[in-house]
């Protein structure tokens, strides 16, 4: 593994800590790879076929394969593979011998799935007080709409995100690349390692219960509070924001670019940007609610003087100038960008079947601990034998169980 | 009493706008003591962002700030000022973290950059979010989070296949800065706690965005594609969208995974022979067809209510979901059940409800733990407790305009 990888030698942040991940949603997925990318050590416990997310594209070569979905490797880097059978009664009981030494447990299962098979909080709390359990769903774990399914388009949509996201003459927008997922995944990361500080210190575990449709709702800004002070539902309006001006998406010569504008230096620098020297010189922008009442009329005569020049052209001459200015990147964009790979947001992982590939690493450095690429994302079952060992089953046994379908 | 999860730990905040004070939030409704380090010559500018509770706009008033910062102390004081300093410097020594959000020179600029942070204390934990973070060519890059959402690759994967790139409704990379933030804030207080050593968190906002574009860059490192904005389908399922129900602007999501759920949807809207339809019966063909099947699930949905599109379909056994407006949100059943809005009676403002924990510990349950505070309302209560100052001594700081 190349990239912001730490020395192998010295202390990871989380390297004293072992996760039990029973997810296969982004929502539960993302959560523990948040731990695995600082150094945890995590066990990905899948069903006899394999993770869910392993039939999920994309794949590698657009070929449908349990070992080549781009979707299942990207969620999955820093994890070991075991596959129990949980509905057989000798695959709950190795989990349950795993839960012995294990710090935390996430899981994304329907609310009740699990209890129902002995492996619920209160059972799992028995054999180990000092467990951090993390239960995941679109909707929490109590209320009318526990039992209710979910997936990030129903999460965006239920925490009331997409009515306020999206062109003014179009259906509600979805967030592009799965943020509702995403975001709830990050607060039961968060959730999860403030319930282990107080564990080390207290010398007890908890349960938390994360509602998708609540961590959404939660990052809206001032969505919600303008309802409750002002009693105003705000209705999707595009990419234009409420107060700044110029604070929107623009098209250019060869793509799009995103400004946001605040002070009047910066809406100097955006007009400047845009070569009209006479709109540069007029006093409509020096009040705030003036030039955003007129947009409509203003940013033609911007998006004139953008059109000549492409999206990273104007990145880098509207920053020059002082203009809070951002490309309006696709992938190759981003793979490509000078400032993410050198600061190493990039690693290069080697997978048995996808081949070497470059990914993204660990996001936020840390200077004393950064993010260590452990190792690419397992095969099915790669460790299983491994790791039954490590709980003291002998090779007879392991035989025995691949025999009677629980690994 | 209730117990706190992050009790006993400290932070030094300097943080405004929203990335920062999101992850001060997290950090404050879960027992840490946010001390908040403001001035009238500069307060936080969402102090003054709508909503306000009243229409002269008057300090304190904005729902914006309030909502942010509820569970923080607030103290006055003029960092110009050497003695402001001085008083600051205590302060981060009887603290476990400094938390900031300005731009890769602004704690420079205030004397508190991390090597003199260090010098202080040796354990603190140090939280950067610049825009783009303290390394690399974009470091003295301004960003804020509507841009930063472009820069990041979310915008160009938001919206309709025929249309612009859309942002999405919120400054949502703030979001996303502020609880990845919190997450490595209490990671590294952990490893302090283990090990005694103390470190920077150098959190770029745009990178932690870019983090979240799920498998936009291994499809291009490994297949060169380069994936496109196709509005509210999934690439992988159908049928996948919003469909008009019977209100004005009213819609409720539906989304498939498998063919049976598909078949519950197909006879819950009265036409179970789509099951069977050569052009729905697998997921492949439903993809193919999908405009087709959605004319058809939309002739259904625009008879009903959303909330009833909903329940019914839910109780099919298919993924479902009204569009809640924010008002709906708040008056949903479910959300009170849970009782996820919270009130606080604020100085100021009254009585009003906010967002509370997006999660629930069955052992230290995350809560409001004050309402936001007015500003400067904590300068003599931490001075006092904190720093055992005497009254006189406050009275002197004051009258030589340390804490204006």
């Amino acid at each position: 593994m190349a990239g912001d990888a730490g020395s192998p030698t010295s202390m990871s942040l989380f390297s004293d800590i072992l996760v039990l991940d029973l997810t296969s949603t982004i929502r539960g997925m993302h959560c523990t790879k948040m731990f695995g990318d600082y150094g945890a050590e995590v066990i990905l416990v899948e069903p006899i076929g394999g993770s869910r997310a392993r039939h999920i594209g994309p794949f590698a070569n657009g070929k449908p394969d349990r070992e080549a979905s781009l979707h299942f490797a990207h969620h999955n880097r820093n994890k070991q593979s075991i596959t129990l059978n949980l509905h057989k009664t000798r695959g709950q009981e190795l989990l349950r011998d795993l839960v012995h030494s294990a710090d935390i447990l996430v899981e994304d299962w329907p609310v009740g799935a699990l209890d129902a098979l002995g492996l619920g909080f209160a059972d799992l709390h028995q054999i180990n007080p000092r467990l951090v359990m993390c239960s995941i769903t679109g909707f929490g774990q109590t209320g009318p709409y526990a039992g209710y399914k979910t997936s990030n388009i129903i999460e965006d949509a239920m925490g009331s995100l997409m009515s306020i996201t999206g062109p003014a003459d179009k259906p509600p927008t979805m967030t592009g690349a799965q943020q509702a997922e995403h975001i709830t995944a990050m607060h039961a990361a968060f959730a999860t390692v403030s319930a282990l500080l107080y564990r080390d210190i207290h010398n007890a575990g908890q349960h938390i219960d994360v509602s998708a449709q609540e961590c959404v709702a939660n990052v809206l800004e001032n969505a919600i509070e303008q309802y409750t002070y002002a009693g105003i539902v705000r209705k999707r309006a595009g990419s234009r924001h409420g107060t700044a001006w110029p604070c929107t998406v623009f098209p250019c010569k060869d793509g799009y670019i995103g400004m946001c504008c605040t002070q009047l230096k910066e809406v100097r620098a955006a007009v400047l940007l845009a070569e009209d020297q006479e709109l540069a010189d007029d006093p409509v922008l020096d009040n705030q609610f003036e030039r955003r009442s007129r947009a409509d009329e203003l940013e033609p005569r911007l998006v004139a003087g953008y059109m000549k020049y492409g999206k990273s052209e104007l990145f880098h001459k509207g920053q020059e100038l002082g203009c809070p200015i951002g490309m309006t990147s696709d992938a190759r964009d981003l793979a490509d960008d000078p400032h993410l790979n050198e600061v190493g947001f990039f690693a290069e992982f080697d997978h048995p079947v996808i081949g070497t590939y470059k990914d993204i690493a660990a996001p936020v450095y840390l200077n004393e601990t950064p993010g260590v690429m452990q190792s690419s994302a397992p095969l099915v079952g790669q460790h299983t034998a491994e790791i039954l060992h490590s709980v003291g089953l002998g090779e007879a046994e392991l035989s025995f169980l691949r025999a009677d379908g629980v690994i | 009493m209730l117990n706190d999860a992050l009790a006993g730990f400290r932070c030094v905040d300097f943080s405004w706008v929203f990335a920062g004070p999101y992850a001060g939030q997290l950090l404050g409704d879960l027992g840490m003591e946010m001390i908040k380090i403001e001035s009238r010559k500069r307060m936080d500018v969402v102090r003054n962002y709508p909503p306000f509770a009243f229409d002269d706009r008057r300090l304190n008033s904005s729902g914006y700030w309030n909502t942010h910062n509820r569970s923080k102390y607030s103290i006055n004081l003029d960092m110009k000022s050497e003695k402001a300093r001085e008083l600051v410097t205590q302060l981060i020594a009887k603290s476990d973290l400094v938390l900031e959000n300005f731009s890769a020179r602004g704690m420079k600029a205030i004397g508190f950059e991390y090597e003199r942070l260090r010098e202080i204390n040796p354990r603190i934990i140090y939280c950067s979010m610049a825009g783009f973070g303290h390394r690399g060519p974009y470091k003295n890059y301004v960003a804020y989070g509507p841009m930063q959402e472009s820069q990041a690759g979310i915008v160009n994967l938001t919206g309709w296949s025929d249309g612009q790139p859309s942002r999405v409704g919120t400054s949502y990379p703030d979001a996303a800065a502020g609880v990845s933030a919190a997450f490595m804030i209490v990671g590294a207080l952990r490893h302090a706690g283990r090990t005694g050593q103390g470190q920077w968190i150098d959190l770029g906002q745009t990178l932690t965005s870019v983090a979240l574009t799920d498998t936009a860059v291994i499809e291009y490192t490994v297949n060169g594609d380069i994936q496109q904005r196709i509005g509210d389908y999934n690439r992988f399922f159908a049928p996948h969208n919003v469909y008009p129900c019977s209100g004005d602007d009213q819609w409720c999501a539906i989304s498939v995974e498998n063919e049976s759920e598909f078949a519950s949807l197909a006879e819950t809207i009265g036409h179970p022979e789509l099951a069977v339809d050569v052009r729905f019966a697998t997921n492949a063909a439903r993809l193919q067809n999908r405009q087709e099947l959605d004319e058809i699930i939309s002739q259904w949905t625009a008879q009903n209510g959303h909330y009833e599109v909903m329940h019914i379909l839910q109780a099919a056994g298919v993924a479902a979901g009204a569009v809640l407006t924010t008002g709906e949100f708040v008056e949903d059943e479910h959300i009170k059940a849970r009782g996820f809005m919270e009130s606080f009676d604020h100085p100021v403002v009254g009585e009003k409800f906010y967002p509370g924990v997006p999660f629930k510990m069955s052992l230290t349950p995350g809560y409001i733990h004050r309402p936001a505070p007015c500003l400067g309302a904590d300068t003599e209560y931490i001075f006092k407790n904190l720093l055992g100052m005497s009254d006189e001594h406050i009275k002197q700081l004051d009258d030589e305009g340390i804490l204006i």
